[in-house]
């Protein structure tokens, strides 16, 4: 049963790791640009950014498909020029991960660059500050603690992905079967046993993301 | 260091348009940038450390053009040499106080302070009366404190002028009087040029060698303090300086 635990185990956590990663870098640089530059559309563009927050599930894995089917916008340029396409495969449930994850690491990402204050931006700035070392050595450290709550939630929550992905990716044993898709499958099969210890595995590890985000978020003692 | 100024922004707060036009030049070390609270003071002193750009006009500092509008001049912040003390100091929170006041001598994204870099610190520390603050972080220091790491911040840096937004206001009358003879001590010492802002007339009388009265966005008047006092002869002026300053009182 451990073995049957395993596989899926290992791949939802490659999958919610890539798209971490790749929400993380994403999400924060649009974040810097919405936070600190006013351009005409900035609201709209945050508002598209979020919008996967609150659009079902499956409905962003239909999008995805639009995009990135054999089909697709992307996914036909890509099966014709370079003969791969990203539905039922791993990478395609990372795709589908980042984007039901993104909002969270955008919106946290925004919230902390905008409660840096911009004096001390300024004031690195008059000391001979580059921008990349204004980013680096007051804007990050800064706002890194709201940045990096946001990012364990989006790993919780790309951990968790279910309708995106089966939609994108399928439910194929071993290869996209992640512990979501597993219990369902599980339960399915009437295998109570191997859900259940699917379903304890899922919520200690899910637990134990929010306990640590929660310390993250916690306001210090002092500014 | 002769400083020339004039300069144009209209900004737009609370739906109300405000039109700043701040033109000036002072020849002496000590200028007070002196009027009401927004009268345009503190915009002023930030378009000439690049944090703000004007819509129009020109600053010089010494042989220096740092904006330039028709001849599109218009350096950053960071080569413009000029040293900023912001009113609540603007100290960074995360670092510790050899590193806030370290920061202009380190180059890169990231590392420690090189030796000869934590050397100079720490004869910062000494001049500013910080010694064994060195690893404190900012929250941890009084006010007076605050500020001194703040100026040694700036002057580390070696800037051709150091300009100080409002640096007495948040001081009770007894550390207040303390702190106008700490920042005569620091112009001594590092005959660095400095232009402060105030709204207190005792500030003005006691730093001013250029006054500079601001009003409503606009230079109202503007006094040769050094030269007037040390010919002694200049007692129209006093007279007007006497009367623009009562006038103050009365409206602040």
């Amino acid at each position: 049963m451990i073995g049957q635990a395993l596989v899926p185990l290992l791949l939802t956590l490659k999958v919610a790791g890539c798209a971490t990663l790749l929400t993380l870098i994403v999400g924060v640089a649009l974040a810097f640009a919405l936070a600190r530059h006013a351009f005409p559309g900035r609201e709209v563009l945050d508002a598209v950014c979020t919008l996967p927050l609150v659009m079902p599930p499956t409905v962003l894995g239909y999008y995805l498909i639009v995009l990135i089917g054999r089909r697709g916008w992307i996914g036909g340029w890509l099966y014709d020029n370079l003969g791969i396409t990203l539905m039922f495969t791993w990478q395609g449930a990372v795709l589908a991960s980042s984007v039901v994850a993104f909002p969270l690491v955008f919106k946290s990402a925004r919230a902390a660059f905008e409660g840096v204050d911009r004096q001390l931006e300024g004031a690195a700035r008059t000391l001979g500050a580059s921008e990349a070392g204004v980013f680096f050595r007051v804007t990050l450290p800064l706002a890194w603690r709201g940045i990096l709550a946001g990012t364990m939630l989006a790993f919780a929550r790309g951990m968790g992905e279910f309708g995106a992905t089966l939609m994108v990716a399928g439910n194929i044993p071993g290869k996209t079967q992640t512990l979501s898709l597993a219990v369902y499958d599980a339960v399915e099969a009437g295998r109570d046993d191997l859900a259940n210890f699917l379903v304890l595995v899922t919520s200690i590890v899910c637990v134990t993301i929010l306990l640590a985000s929660g310390r993250l978020l916690r306001p210090r003692l002092s500014a | 260091m002769k400083i020339r100024i004039d300069i144009h922004k209209r900004l737009r707060s609370e739906g109300r348009e405000f039109h700043l036009h701040a033109a000036f030049d002072a020849e002496h070390d000590r200028v007070v940038v002196f009027g009401p609270s927004g009268s345009g003071k503190s915009v002023t002193l930030q378009c000439i450390a690049g944090l703000i750009a004007p819509d129009a006009g020109r600053i010089q500092v010494g042989e220096r053009v740092l904006f330039d509008s028709t001849a599109k001049v218009n350096l950053p912040p960071r080569a413009r040499k000029v040293g900023f003390v912001y009113q609540d100091y603007a100290l960074f929170p995360h670092l510790t106080v050899e590193h806030n006041i370290g920061f202009a001598l380190l180059r890169s994204l990231h590392g420690r302070l090189d030796a000869a870099a934590r050397e100079r610190v720490r004869l910062f520390l000494g001049l500013f009366e910080l010694d064994g603050l060195a690893r404190n972080l900012p929250h941890e220091l009084s006010g007076g404190q605050r500020q001194r790491v703040a100026l040694a911040r700036a002057l580390i840096a070696q800037p051709d002028v150091l300009l100080l937004d409002e640096p007495l206001a948040a001081l009770d009358p007894i550390l207040r009087e303390r702190v106008r003879r700490e920042l005569l001590g620091v112009q001594s010492r590092f005959k660095v040029p400095m232009i402060i802002i105030t709204h207190d007339p005792a500030d003005a009388e006691a730093l001013a060698e250029n006054l500079v009265v601001f009003d409503h966005g606009r230079v109202a008047q503007t006094f040769n303090l050094k030269d007037g006092s040390s010919a002694g002869a200049d007692s129209s002026q006093r007279e007007r300086l006497g009367r623009a300053l009562a006038e103050l009182y009365v409206a602040g």
